[in-house]
C-alpha cells in the first residue's frame, strides 16, 4: 500500500525522467531543449501555426512546468531531411494533444472523457507530407490533475527528452528511457516480493500462535499492500488500454491495506471493533470504486488514508497507558507509518521529492517502514509462538494428567462382590467429561454403586469429581439417600452454577435394590426403564430431599446405567440418539452400548454400567437396606 | 465434536409477564442469552414464560444455567413456566426435578393459560 500510497502521489502529480544522454542511434535526433513559449488556459486556435505567440512568456526547456492545472506550449523547430520523422516527448502531463504546423497528430490521454494516464514517455509520428525540411510549428495542449508531484518528484522538462527525428531511433529512446526508469525501481520490486511472502507467511501463522486474529490481519496488511505494486507497474509501463480498470485494481489494495491497518490493532487488543470505525471501513471500500473520482474526492482519500493510518496509533497509545505487552512496540511501529503516510502528504502539499534512492534505486519512504515492520513483528511472532507453544504443552500435560485421573477414578475402581456381575464401559470424549462410577463392598456381602456425572468438562468437571469420589470413599453409610445428602452438603458450595446428577443404589445379596436418584438419566432392568421418583441434582439447593426405591431382583436380573452420552449421542443430522433408542440397546453389554454410542455421534463422555445379581446357592440374606 | 450454533435470546414484555424466547443449542456459551436475559428483566417481573421451541439441544452445562435461572426466579417469588421443549428435554428436565420449579407446557397457549396471561 506504501506503493499505492507512492502510486497516489504519482496518480496525483506525475511521473518524472531521467535524463539519456546518448540516446540517438538512428540517422539523426534533434532535442526540443531551449525557449519554447507558454500560455495559461485552452484555446484550440493556439495550435495553428499563424498564431502570434511571441507575446506569451517563455519557458526553458530543461526547467520546471508551468504552475498550471491547462496551458499550451509552442516551439518552432527547423527540420532538416528526414524519411521517417517522428517526435519523443517525455512525462510531461497527464494529458496531451500535439499539434505539427496546427495538424492534429496524437494524444495521451483523452481530454474529451476526462481519461488521463500516469505520465510517460511517448512517441508520435509526424505526417510525412508535412514534415519537408524547413520551419515548422509543435503546440503542445497540456491537461494537468494536479500541479504537485509526479511520482514522487518534482515535475519537469527535463534536457533531452523531447525531441523530433527518425521514428525508429526514437521509439528505441523512449524503450531506453522506460527501461532506465523501470530499473531504478528493481529494489522496490524486490522489496514488494519479500512483503509478499512475510504477508503470506502471517496470514498462513494463526493457527499456530496465540493472537492468530491480528497476524492475519497484518498479513493482509502486507499483502494488499504489496500487490498494489502490480496496477502501479502496470499504470507505468503496460499498455495504456485499461488504466481505470488498473486503478481499481489498485484502489482495491489500498481499501483493503487499510481496513487491515484499521483491525490490526483492535485484533491485537482484543478490542471490540466500534460501529464508527465499521462505516468508515465501508467508506474506504468505496475507494475501489472504478467511477473515477473528482479532484475534490481524491483530497477526501488523501484525509482517509491519513485517518486510517492515525487510529492505530490511537489505539496503541491507550493500550500503553494501560500497560499492556507489546503496546509500545506497536506504538512505535504505527507512529512510523503514520509518519511516513503525513511525509507524504506534505510531500505533495509542499512540492517536495519523497523518493529516497538506495543504491541508484528509489524507494519510498513506506517501503522503509515495513523494512523495519516485519522483522519486527516476525521477532514478535516468534515471542508468541514459543509463549504459545509452551502453554499448549503445559496444558496438554495437565489434560493428560487429569484424564488419566479421572479414568482411575472411573473405570479403575471397582470391585469383585460375591454374587454380583459388574459390566461397566467408560469411553471419554476429546474433552475430560464429569461421568464418574464408583463401587463398594457393603457389609454382608452387599454391594454399593454409585453412578453419575459433574456437569461441565475440562478441569472444573475432573477436579469436582476427585471431590466427590473423596466425599465416596469416606462416606459413613451405604443408605442411599444418606450417601446423597452427605454429597449434596459436599457439592454445595463446590459446584459454581453447575451440578451434579447421581444414583446411588444398594444391591443386597437377597435381591433387595434401594435406588436413590439425583437427576441422574434413565436406569434400566432387564432392559426396561425403571420408574424412579424425580429428584434435584445435587450442589443446586441445600435442603433438596429425594425418595428411594426399593425393588425385588430375582437371580440374573441386571440393572444398567448410561450416562447422557449415550442419550444424548448426535449424529451428522444432530439428531440425538434418544431414550427410545437408548431403551432398545439396554440388554445388550456395556461395551456394545457404548460402541453403539460411539458410532451414532459421541459428543459427550460415555459410560455404561451394569450390575447383574447371580445366583449364589447358599448365600445368606441377612442384610438389609433399610 | 459437532459445532454448536450460538444461542440468541428474545425478551417479550406484556406487564408483569415477560417471555424469553431462546434459539439455538444452550450449552456452557449461553450464559448472556439465558442469565444475561433474565437479569435485565425488571423487578416487577411476576410470571416468566421459558420458550424452548427454537431449541434443539441443551447440554449439562446449559441445563445448570436453566437451573440457575429457575432457583433466581424462585427466590424472587416469580412463577416460571416452560413451553416448546422437545419430548427428549422434557423428559430431562422431569427426572432433575425441574418440575418443582417450572411447569411444563406443550404450547406457549398453554403455558399463557396456566401463567394467567
Amino acid at each position: 500500500m506504501w506503493r499505492a500510497l507512492a502510486l497516489l502521489c504519482l496518480i496525483v502529480l506525475g511521473a518524472a525522467a531521467q535524463t539519456i544522454v546518448n540516446a540517438e542511434s538512428g540517422p539523426w535526433a534533434a532535442t526540443l531543449d531551449g525557449t519554447w513559449r507558454w500560455h495559461s488556459g485552452d484555446d484550440r486556435r493556439w495550435a495553428s501555426p499563424a498564431f502570434d505567440d511571441s507575446g506569451w512568456p517563455a519557458l526553458r526547456v530543461p526547467g520546471p512546468v508551468p504552475n498550471s492545472r491547462a496551458y499550451w506550449i509552442r516551439l518552432s523547430v527547423a527540420l532538416g531531411p528526414t524519411t521517417d520523422p517522428a517526435s519523443m516527448l517525455g512525462p510531461i502531463a497527464y494529458m496531451n494533444e500535439v499539434y505539427w504546423d496546427g495538424e492534429h497528430i496524437g494524444d495521451f490521454g483523452n481530454f474529451s472523457r476526462k481519461q488521463w494516464f500516469v505520465p510517460r514517455w511517448h512517441t508520435f509520428q509526424l505526417p510525412p507530407a508535412s514534415s519537408k525540411p524547413g520551419s515548422h510549428t509543435v503546440a503542445i495542449r497540456i491537461g494537468e490533475i494536479s500541479t504537485g508531484l509526479r511520482n514522487g518528484r518534482q515535475p519537469r522538462l527535463n534536457a533531452g527528452e523531447n525531441r523530433i527525428g527518425d521514428l525508429a531511433a526514437l521509439r528505441e529512446a523512449e524503450s531506453a528511457y522506460m527501461r532506465t526508469d523501470f530499473q531504478s525501481r528493481l529494489l522496490q520490486l524486490l522489496l514488494t516480493f519479500g512483503f509478499i511472502l512475510a504477508g503470506l507467511y502471517f496470514i498462513l501463522l494463526p493457527p499456530l500462535v496465540a493472537q492468530g486474529a491480528a497476524f492475519r490481519w497484518l498479513g493482509l496488511i502486507l499483502l494488499a499492500g504489496s500487490l498494489g505494486i502490480i496496477p502501479q507497474f502496470y499504470l507505468n509501463y503496460g499498455p495504456l488500454d485499461m488504466p481505470d480498470l488498473a486503478r481499481s485494481l489498485l484502489w482495491t489494495c489500498v481499501s483493503v491495506f487499510l481496513i487491515g491497518l484499521l483491525r490490526f490493532p483492535h485484533a491485537l487488543f482484543r478490542r471490540r471493533v466500534p460501529i464508527a470505525i465499521r462505516y468508515f471501513e465501508c467508506f474506504l471500500a468505496l475507494l475501489a470504486s472504478p467511477v473515477p473520482f473528482p479532484y475534490s474526492a481524491r483530497v477526501l482519500r488523501s484525509a482517509s488514508v491519513l485517518a486510517a493510518a492515525l487510529v492505530p496509533v490511537a489505539l496503541a497509545r491507550a493500550e500503553l497507558r494501560k500497560r499492556t505487552a507489546d503496546a509500545k512496540l506497536i506504538l512505535v511501529l504505527f507512529a512510523f507509518l503514520a509518519a511516513a503516510i503525513v511525509h507524504d502528504m506534505l510531500a505533495v502539499i509542499l512540492h517536495s521529492p519523497t523518493g529516497i534512492y538506495i543504491f541508484g534505486s528509489r524507494v519510498v519512504p513506506l517501503d522503509l517502514v515495513f523494512l523495519l515492520w516485519v522483522p519486527a513483528i516476525s521477532r514478535q511472532v516468534h515471542k508468541a509462538n514459543l509463549r504459545f507453544r509452551d502453554e499448549r504443552e503445559r496444558l496438554r500435560g495437565e489434560m493428560e494428567a487429569a484424564r488419566h485421573v479421572h479414568e482411575v477414578l472411573v473405570s479403575a475402581h471397582s470391585v469383585q462382590v460375591r454374587g454380583f456381575d459388574i459390566d461397566a464401559s467408560y469411553r471419554p470424549a476429546t474433552e475430560i467429561g464429569g461421568d464418574f462410577f464408583q463401587s463398594f463392598p457393603g457389609s454382608g456381602d452387599a454391594l454399593f454403586v454409585v453412578v453419575g456425572d459433574a456437569s461441565g468438562k475440562g478441569m472444573k468437571a475432573a477436579l469436582l469429581v476427585s471431590v466427590i469420589v473423596g466425599a465416596l470413599r469416606n462416606r459413613k453409610s451405604d443408605q442411599p439417600l444418606e450417601v446423597l445428602g452427605q454429597l449434596n452438603a459436599v457439592l454445595l458450595d463446590q459446584s459454581e452454577g453447575g451440578f451434579t446428577t447421581c444414583c446411588c443404589a444398594l444391591f443386597v445379596p437377597d435381591g433387595t435394590l434401594a435406588i436413590a436418584n439425583a437427576g441422574h438419566l434413565a436406569h434400566y432392568r432387564n432392559g426396561r426403564e425403571i420408574e424412579t421418583a424425580p429428584g434435584l441434582p445435587l450442589g443446586v439447593v441445600r435442603d433438596a430431599s429425594w425418595e428411594e426405591t426399593r425393588i425385588e431382583l430375582q437371580p440374573n436380573d441386571r440393572v444398567l446405567w448410561m450416562s447422557d452420552g449415550v442419550v444424548e449421542a448426535r449424529n451428522g443430522e444432530r439428531d440425538l440418539l434418544g431414550f427410545q433408542r437408548a431403551e432398545e440397546l439396554a440388554t445388550r453389554s456395556a461395551s456394545e452400548i457404548a460402541q453403539a454410542a460411539q458410532q451414532f455421534g459421541q459428543d459427550d463422555d460415555i459410560t455404561v454400567v451394569s450390575i447383574t445379581r447371580q445366583p449364589v446357592p447358599g448365600l445368606a440374606s441377612h442384610c438389609s437396606p433399610a | 465434536m459437532i459445532p454448536q450454533p450460538q444461542t440468541k435470546a428474545k425478551v417479550e414484555r406484556n406487564g408483569s409477564v415477560a417471555v424469553l424466547r431462546f434459539e439455538g443449542d444452550v450449552t456452557s456459551t449461553s450464559s448472556g442469552a439465558v442469565l444475561g436475559s433474565y437479569e435485565k428483566l425488571p423487578p416487577e417481573t411476576k410470571e416468566i414464560l421459558l420458550d424452548f421451541s427454537k431449541v434443539q439441544y441443551l447440554n449439562s452445562s446449559g441445563i445448570a444455567l436453566v437451573i440457575q435461572l429457575l432457583m433466581e426466579a424462585n427466590k424472587s417469588g416469580q412463577k416460571v413456566q416452560t413451553f416448546g421443549l422437545t419430548p427428549h428435554f422434557q423428559k430431562v428436565f422431569t427426572m432433575l426435578g425441574l418440575t418443582k420449579y417450572t411447569s411444563l407446557h406443550p404450547s406457549e397457549s398453554a403455558a399463557k393459560a396456566a401463567s394467567g396471561g
